[in-house]
């Protein structure tokens, strides 16, 4: 018993939900003989996975879905040796570069040249191309997205390579320009409602809409989000009434917590205690840009405009630091430092304005 | 008396030299006697050189002896005739020639080998080896004596006459501390010596042994008869130079040596190229010490009773001594197993060890007593240290050579022909054992412990270096520790009174704390101070002085810590000592920094704290973009940049001193512990992969909480009967067991409660059973299994220990209808794992679950 979201997930282009018309061009792309290189870009919880596997199953049909766990082994040149994880079907393989951590290069420049290289035996295949899937594209090393310019593009008789990645910004421009863009959009409030409620519909249950709308907003147009809370609400509790909780997702709440942890003292005690707890979002695999985010929004939000700028300011600076830094969380610290010192300053400066209000 | 025998012994020395150069002079004076009257005149005048030379150094040591060396210098002329008889006629012209020609320059050394015939040049060489040989198999000191005894016994068997000379020679010792200046060289020079010794009998045949030990005991005796008679020679032979030397004048002018200074160092280097391999190259240096002569040298102890904090039967020096002593009686019978002593005893006397590691840090005295200890024991030394090549196959070749030295003693007596006992290998400095050139000299070093006849003595300063691991076990362990300073102090004063230094106490004692207890270090600084002429040297300037000094000696963390923001510090330290302690470790030191600046209450107004505090964070901030910098694009040249930001201006600005006590980085820690859950996720990933869709981090942002609910709910609302339910889930996702524990862990976020804890135990059971019953192996089930092995312990426990029985008995039935092969392994790896888990949690249920893999083993 698969949890919703995979359950519903949808398994050709026709039966997608919402970018129907995108749909629709992706299908008369199969429909050619030639196919160029695809490059999905969008938030996660978008759908980007899906369609790939939906274009999959349209270029070479149903046994693209017999997927198989392969774990490939390699040697790095300092002889490390390093194993990756890999799903294939007959026609496709799915690898996540990254996993090899600074060794992405020896798995672009091994592996995937390796796979591309071999040409498909199968002469009954619809296509004389097989397909490379490579996920999280945007977080390879700068070497490696260059290793693979090439391999595109000599090896381009015998696959596609089909890319999946969060931001472009972090794609080289030649690697861009060497694919079709393919964006897609997080689904808007109304699309996520009207999935769940189609979920609801063949899981006989009755969704009020209330409920659907909460869920949707606090999903973030995340839907995969969407439906694993929908099927946590189930669970919590069935009937669903209007304003039921909508439980948290961990993390989040944890985060949260933090924030108003933040909000409630400043000191450098507190500030201990706040460090302590970025440490364990950060050691639980909370990706650290994510904790910049939540944190600004929830601290913008008790200030105001003048000092929000001034937060806004900080958050950018740090977060720019931490992308050129190593360790994360020495700038989490400062940014919270630095609101901490704003904010006291701020209530202060409130505080005495309200005596003199009073006065 | 003993002044009368501590005199002898010191004209021994120059005797020694004149010995050799005896044949020379002889043969000069004859030849000259015919012609070239000017160079005769030169040559000797060179000698008078030298002897006035020897003279003025007497002189200078003591005064009392005088009447010994006025006669002595006459010695060598008189030789004259003996070796001329020995050798035979007048020396031919052609030989003379090439005399007239060397010999200006020259030594007047190097003089015998170029007169000689080559018949009479192998002689002299041979009784030269001869005598070279005999104070090998003999222990230290006995070359002064030679000579000298034997001009006062007649003839005897030259073993003999050494053996008495020793005891003597000891009994000097003990009473001149004068003596002990000089000893140390003359005991350099002897080992030396020795090594070159021991290696060349090696080399010579065994035909040539009997036709040695004749020469010996022949031309010895026309030698003692030479000495008898030199007194007067001598005396005329001054006399004959002092009423040339004007006549020469010109001649002597252009002449090189003739200046007085040069007679040491112009003469050393030439004799020794002329004539590599001889004795005269062991000849001592001049008795007083020249003015080069460092302290360290100068002052090293002579017995093992002056080494500072060596005294007492606990000592090292003293164990060392007696672990010596019985090495043969313990060690000499190679089929007598020893039995092992408790190495941890206190009083273990390290019978059972074929070798002694000396530890300790530099300067305290290790070499030293291990070479005095050999030297009281009367044992031969044959030191390797840094400055040789260790490697494998060197220490094997040379090493195995000398260890299976036979003495010429045993030749020459007849009645030893097994193995010298009295050797002992002195491996110093083993921990410098490093880099390509001595590759494996570790390991070769513990197999020649292994099989040695010989005692092996080791040195190292850190014997908990890693390299040092193995050899620890194979060596008795004597660790020597930092002498105190009272005891380095009253060495050190009576150094002082010898000297002159003026030195009072306190001044003392800064310098030796400064150097950190170091006696040699000590000592060189009391030579700087000498040097310096700066004798009004107080406490003050001392403590300064070393506090100069005290700066290259590393200092912890900790106390770099306590120093960056402490403002007391900062007063006196200038912006580069406060970047200096960035460097003190520069891989540490930030994270300090970042884990302590918030105990540190700044100086300054609470209302600015906060904002200190913000400034601060930004420094640290700044300062790992630069780290960042530094070591992904080799950029070191950053360093001093990194300073300032990660560590002088985070100091600057929370100057003041310590709330709490400072904590070690907690930074090290929670990044392994991501890198772990990292590793976690990874797993998961991969395993979730073919059924779900999104990245890693989707799947530990998202799926995870929600994938152990459904696991987690059913089994507990429901209990047995929820199991279908939630292995179905475990089957969707292509989860494994160990794959739950990873998914509880990051979900659990401290506070909360593990949920699986509150599961029903025999629920926990069931589901295992129901696990393995089901669900059919992946293709990296059994990776997991090993890889799990490897990593983290400690895990909760995960499945009910309560029904382990009916775990097996089940497992048993399923196992019949077993047909995959690989499910099997599958089954051991993770009962394997299984078992590491219990075992992690409680000792009991580990030796319950071993019966249940039994049965599946036999399959």
């Amino acid at each position: 018993m698969a949890l919703w979201v995979d359950k519903y997930r949808p398994k050709e282009l026709s039966k997608l939900d919402y970018h129907k018309q995108q749909a629709i061009d992706l299908k008369r792309l199969c429909e050619q003989q030639d196919f160029p290189h695809l490059m999905f870009f969008g938030c996660s919880g978008a759908g980007k996975k899906t369609r790939i596997q939906c274009v999959l199953r349209e270029l070479y049909g149903p046994s693209a879905e017999r997927l198989r766990n392969e774990t490939m082994n390699f040697t790095t040149p300092s002889n490390r040796k390093i194993e990756i994880t890999t799903v294939s079907s007959n026609y496709h393989i799915e690898l996540n570069p990254s996993d090899a951590g600074i060794y992405d290069r020896v798995v672009i420049t091994d592996i995937i040249k390796q796979i591309a290289q071999t040409n498909i035996i199968d002469t009954n295949g619809q296509r004389d191309f097989k397909v490379i899937v490579l996920t999280e594209v945007d977080d390879l090393t700068k070497d490696a997205q260059h290793a693979l310019r090439r391999t595109m593009e000599k090896y381009v008789a015998t696959c596609r390579l089909i890319l999946c990645v969060n931001s472009t910004s972090r794609v080289i421009p030649a690697i861009k320009s060497r694919c079709l863009g393919i964006r897609v959009a997080s689904p808007t409030h109304e699309e996520i409602i009207g999935i769940l409620n189609q979920i609801c519909q063949k899981e006989n249950l009755k969704l009020p809409a209330e409920l659907a709308r909460n869920i949707a907003s606090k999903s973030e147009r995340n839907l995969r989000r969407a439906i694993l809370m929908l099927e946590a609400c189930k669970v919590q509790k069935y009937p669903f009434t209007n304003n039921q909780d909508v439980p948290e997702i961990d993390w989040q709440r944890f985060l949260n917590e933090t924030a108003n942890q933040i909000l409630m003292e400043q000191s450098p005690a507190r500030l201990e205690k706040v460090r302590d707890r970025l440490y364990e979002l950060l050691s639980q695999g909370i990706p650290p840009d994510i904790i910049f985010k939540v944190l600004v929004q929830v601290l913008s939000k008790k200030c105001e405009v003048e000092v929000k700028s001034q937060i806004y300011e900080f958050a950018s600076l740090y977060e720019f630091r931490m992308q050129m830094g190593s360790k994360q969380i020495y700038h989490l610290e400062a940014f919270v430092a630095h609101f901490m010192s704003i904010y006291k300053k701020y209530l202060i400066q409130a505080t005495e304005m309200m005596m003199d209000m009073d006065e | 008396m003993s002044r009368d025998i501590r005199s002898f012994f010191k004209i021994d020395s120059s005797n020694k030299r004149k010995n050799d150069e005896d044949p020379a002079s002889s043969k000069n004076k004859h030849n000259k006697i015919d012609e070239e009257k000017s160079e005769h005149k030169n040559i000797k005048k060179k000698r008078r050189i030298i002897d006035s030379d020897d003279e003025s150094d007497l002189n200078l040591k003591k005064s009392t002896s005088k009447k010994i060396k006025e006669s002595k210098p006459e010695k060598p002329a008189n030789e004259v005739k003996n070796i001329k008889d020995l050798f035979g006629g007048p020396i031919k012209r052609k030989e003379r020639q090439k005399e007239v020609k060397t010999s200006p320059k020259e030594d007047v050394n190097s003089s015998v080998i170029s007169i000689a015939d080559e018949d009479e040049m192998a002689i002299v060489d041979q009784i030269e080896n001869k005598l070279h040989e005999i104070k090998t198999i003999k222990s230290p000191g006995k070359e002064n004596h030679k000579t000298n005894r034997k001009k006062e016994k007649s003839p005897e068997p030259i073993i003999k006459t050494v053996k008495t000379d020793e005891k003597k020679e000891l009994a000097v010792k003990d009473r001149g501390s004068d003596s002990k200046s000089k000893e140390p060289k003359i005991e350099h020079e002897k080992k030396e010596q020795k090594m070159e010794s021991s290696s060349k009998h090696q080399k010579s045949d065994s035909k040539d042994k009997d036709s040695k030990i004749e020469i010996s005991s022949k031309p010895k005796s026309p030698e003692k008869r030479i000495k008898t008679k030199t007194p007067e020679k001598r005396c005329k032979d001054k006399e004959e130079i002092k009423v040339k030397a004007e006549s020469s004048k010109s001649l002597s002018a252009s002449q090189p040596t003739t200046s007085n200074k040069s007679s040491e160092g112009t003469v050393k280097p030439t004799k020794s190229d002329v004539i590599p391999k001889s004795p005269s190259k062991t000849v001592p240096r001049p008795i007083s010490a020249p003015p080069s002569y460092s302290f360290v040298d100068k002052y090293k102890p002579t017995s093992v009773k002056q080494i500072i904090g060596q005294q007492g039967p606990q000592s090292n020096a003293n164990k060392l001594q007696n672990w010596l002593l019985h090495w043969h009686r313990n060690h000499g019978d190679p089929t007598k197993k020893n039995k092992k002593s408790n190495p941890f005893s206190r009083d273990n006397d390290g019978s059972s060890f074929r070798a002694a590691l000396l530890s300790g840090g530099p300067g305290i005295g290790k070499t030293t007593t291990a070479h005095l200890v050999c030297k009281e024991l009367l044992f031969d030394v044959v030191e390797f240290n840094a400055s040789d090549t260790r490697s494998k196959r060197l220490l094997k070749e040379e090493v195995t050579q000398l260890l299976s030295n036979k003495s010429l003693k045993g030749y020459l007596t007849g009645d030893d022909k097994t193995v010298s006992k009295r050797h002992v290998l002195i491996m110093d400095e083993v921990d410098g054992m490093a880099g390509n050139e001595d590759r494996g000299g570790v390991a070769e070093l513990i197999t020649l412990i292994k099989e040695s006849h010989i005692p092996i003595i080791c040195m190292c300063n850190d014997r908990g270096h890693p390299k040092m691991r193995s050899l620890v076990n194979y060596c008795f362990d004597l660790r020597f520790n930092k002498p105190s300073v009272n005891q380095i102090r009253s060495a050190m004063m009576s150094v002082c009174f010898k000297e002159g230094i003026k030195l009072d106490a306190g001044a003392m004692d800064a310098i030796i704390n400064g150097t950190g207890n170091d006696v040699r270090q000590t000592l060189n600084h009391l030579a700087m101070y000498s040097a310096s002429k700066d004798t009004k040297l107080n406490a003050d300037k001392a403590k300064k002085n070393a506090q100069m000094s005290e700066k290259d000696i590393k200092i912890g963390p900790w106390d770099v810590i306590r120093k960056v923001f402490s403002a007391e510090e900062h007063k006196t330290m200038s912006l580069n000592d406060k970047s200096d302690l960035f460097f003190y470790d520069y891989n540490i030191a930030p994270l300090f920094v970042q884990e302590n600046y918030l105990h540190v209450k700044p100086n300054c107004k609470d209302s600015e704290i906060l904002d200190r505090i913000a400034k601060t964070a930004d420094s640290i901030s700044l300062g790992d973009t630069v780290d960042k910098r530094i070591r992904s694009n080799m950029a070191w040249s950053l360093l001093p940049t990194q300073a300032m930001f990660a560590s002088v201006i985070p100091g600057e600005l929370m100057e003041g001193h310590f709330n709490l006590p400072p904590v070690f980085p907690t930074w090290l820690g929670k990044n392994s512990k991501a890198q772990k859950r990292k590793r976690m996720a990874q797993e998961i990933h991969d395993h979730t992969r073919t059924a779900t869709s999104g990245s890693r981090s989707s799947v530990r942002l998202d799926y995870a909480q929600f994938i152990v609910q459904a696991i987690v709910r059913p089994l507990k609302d429901k209990g047995s009967e929820g199991v279908k339910d939630a292995l179905e889930v475990i089957k969707e996702y292509r989860l494994l067991r160990e794959d739950i524990e990873s998914l509880l862990e990051l979900t659990s976020w401290g506070l909360s409660k593990n949920p699986w804890e509150q599961i029903d135990s025999k629920t926990k059971a069931a589901l295992t059973r129901a696990y393995n019953k089901e669900v059919q192996a992946y293709s990296y089930s059994a990776q997991a299994g090993v890889k799990k092995k490897k990593g983290s312990g400690g895990s909760d426990e995960m499945y009910g220990d309560e029904d382990d029985e009916n775990v097996q008995q089940s497992e048993d039935d399923e196992d019949e209808s077993l047909e995959k092969n690989s499910m099997i392994k599958v089954k051991k790896a993770t009962t394997k794992q299984e078992k590491e888990t219990k075992a992690g949690s409680s000792k009991s249920t580990a030796a319950k679950s071993k019966p249940a893999t039994k049965p599946r083993a036999k399959k």
